[in-house]
Formats: structure tokens, C-alpha cells, sequence
């Protein structure tokens, strides 16, 4: 066995939790703030009003991504539109794994091309570690 | 309805970040410890540089040994889910609890053709509790 253990650790714990965002248009949106340094532990999507059978079978998409980190955005990083399943209402979870090394940056979900009739309500809930 | 309640509860909370680590060999790789009690909640493989694709019947594992029981170099993530020939961040919330004895987290490479040492990073999130 090739012993290389670690001895970078650290024991803080930060819960986000973004306001309830209306989904009014096809665009993306910057729901909570992260510091660098920030290791992403889980996110969970809470949908409170979903998009309506319009957008069923249509291309319509709701992703959860991140921007910042001085890298390209990922719109759908932490949750594709498989995932979170934006008909329906209730709560989708994704176990995290980003870590913000280089710069701070935003948890964003992103609309496109959506033909429902009633815009979606959501909030979203971001656990974090920041360690260096 | 029979009450079988807990009180056994902690709020201690540890986030491990390994180092950098090349895997210049076929070999298990220490790379978090873990004290007695710990409670493993969650792990994470972080592939920063693949293996290329000569390697496709190699395998990257992440798994324990310690607590007195034999090592299990895929407890927390077989091949099929760290996909050593993809990069970036691997997950698993598979739960171990070390009671007995404290333990190492660990990961193993096996049969890799690869002419690339891959690095790798891993996480692990625990909470001790009695």
C-alpha cells in the first residue's frame, strides 16, 4: 500500500437557501453566492409550482449549473432537465462535488424554449465547506 | 407502535480534501484516515488527468480498509462508477461507519495499460458519533 494520506481538513458548514424565484422567462438565473474556496456538498431544487403539461414533450428545458470559478459557465452541472423533472412538483437533490478553487461564483438554473402557461416557482438549497 | 427511539446524535461535521495524487502504479493508495466512529457520509473522486483510452481494462476503485474487517478496495465506487477514463468529479453517498476501529480511505488501480498517470483528488465528508 502506497500511504499519501491528507491532512487539509476542515469542519465549517454554510446552508443557502435561495428566496421563492418565479421562472418568467427563458434566461438564467443567479440564485445563491458562493466564496471561493467553496466545496459544494449538495444542492437541492424545491419546485413549488411546475411548468404545466404545455411544456410536456416539448424542448423546454430547467437545468441547476454554476458560473464563476474562472471557468466557462455549466448550465446543467448539477442537474440536467432529466434530473429535475420540471412537470412535476417536490423536491430533487444532486450531491454536489464542485469546488470553487479559483474564484467565487453563483449557483444559476437556466429556462429555455418553455411553451408552459404558468411560470415556475422554485427555491433552491445549497450546502458548502469552504476549504482551502 | 414500539418506541425504539435514538439519542445518539452528534453535530460534528469534517470535510477531508486529499492532495494531488499521481497513480504512477498498480497499487492501493492510502489517501484519507478516518478516526474510530467516524461515520462516512459522502466521498468523492475528483479525476484531474484521465487514463487514456489504451487503459480500457484497468480499473480505479475507492474503497476502505481498517475498523478490523479486510480491506474493501470498492466499497464506496466501483469501476463502472468512477469511469477512470473520464474526467471530473465522481460521487457516492454510500455510508460506512468505522465503530470498532479507525480506518483509511482508499483507492486502488488495477491492470491499467494507460501510458498516462492519472491524478486524482479525492473527498470524504464524516461525522463521528458514538
Amino acid at each position: 500500500m502506497i500511504i499519501s494520506l491528507t491532512s487539509k481538513s476542515d469542519d465549517n458548514l454554510r446552508v443557502t437557501r435561495s428566496g421563492a424565484v418565479t421562472l418568467s422567462a427563458d434566461e438564467t438565473y443567479a440564485l445563491v453566492k458562493v466564496p471561493m474556496n467553496a466545496f459544494i456538498l449538495g444542492v437541492w431544487l424545491h419546485k413549488t409550482t411546475a411548468f404545466d403539461a404545455a411544456d410536456e414533450g416539448t424542448s423546454g428545458t430547467l437545468t441547476l449549473g454554476f458560473i464563476g470559478n474562472g471557468e466557462d459557465a455549466d448550465v446543467d452541472y448539477f442537474m440536467s432537465d432529466e434530473t429535475v423533472d420540471s412537470d412535476a412538483t417536490g423536491i430533487v437533490t444532486h450531491d454536489g462535488g464542485k469546488h470553487f478553487s479559483a474564484a467565487g461564483g453563483y449557483i444559476t438554473i437556466t429556462r429555455t424554449i418553455n411553451d408552459s402557461t404558468v411560470s415556475p416557482v422554485v427555491q433552491v438549497f445549497v450546502a458548502y465547506t469552504v476549504i482551502s | 407502535m414500539v418506541n425504539i427511539l435514538a439519542n445518539r446524535a452528534a453535530d460534528n461535521f469534517r470535510l477531508m480534501r486529499s492532495g494531488k495524487i499521481t497513480i504512477d502504479a498498480d497499487d492501493t493508495y492510502a489517501v484519507v484516515k478516518v478516526p474510530k466512529k467516524a461515520f462516512v457520509v459522502a466521498v468523492w473522486l475528483e479525476i484531474l488527468t484521465a487514463f487514456d483510452d489504451q487503459s480500457t481494462d484497468g480499473s480505479l476503485t475507492v474503497g476502505f480498509s481498517g475498523n478490523g474487517e479486510d480491506a474493501d478496495p470498492d466499497y464506496f465506487m466501483a469501476d463502472a462508477v468512477s469511469l477512470p477514463l473520464v474526467l471530473g468529479m465522481k460521487e457516492v453517498t454510500k455510508g460506512k461507519w468505522f465503530g470498532d476501529a479507525s480506518g483509511l480511505i482508499t483507492v486502488t488501480a488495477d491492470d491499467n495499460d494507460s501510458v498516462v498517470n492519472p491524478v486524482i483528488r479525492v473527498w470524504v465528508m464524516y461525522s463521528v458519533i458514538h
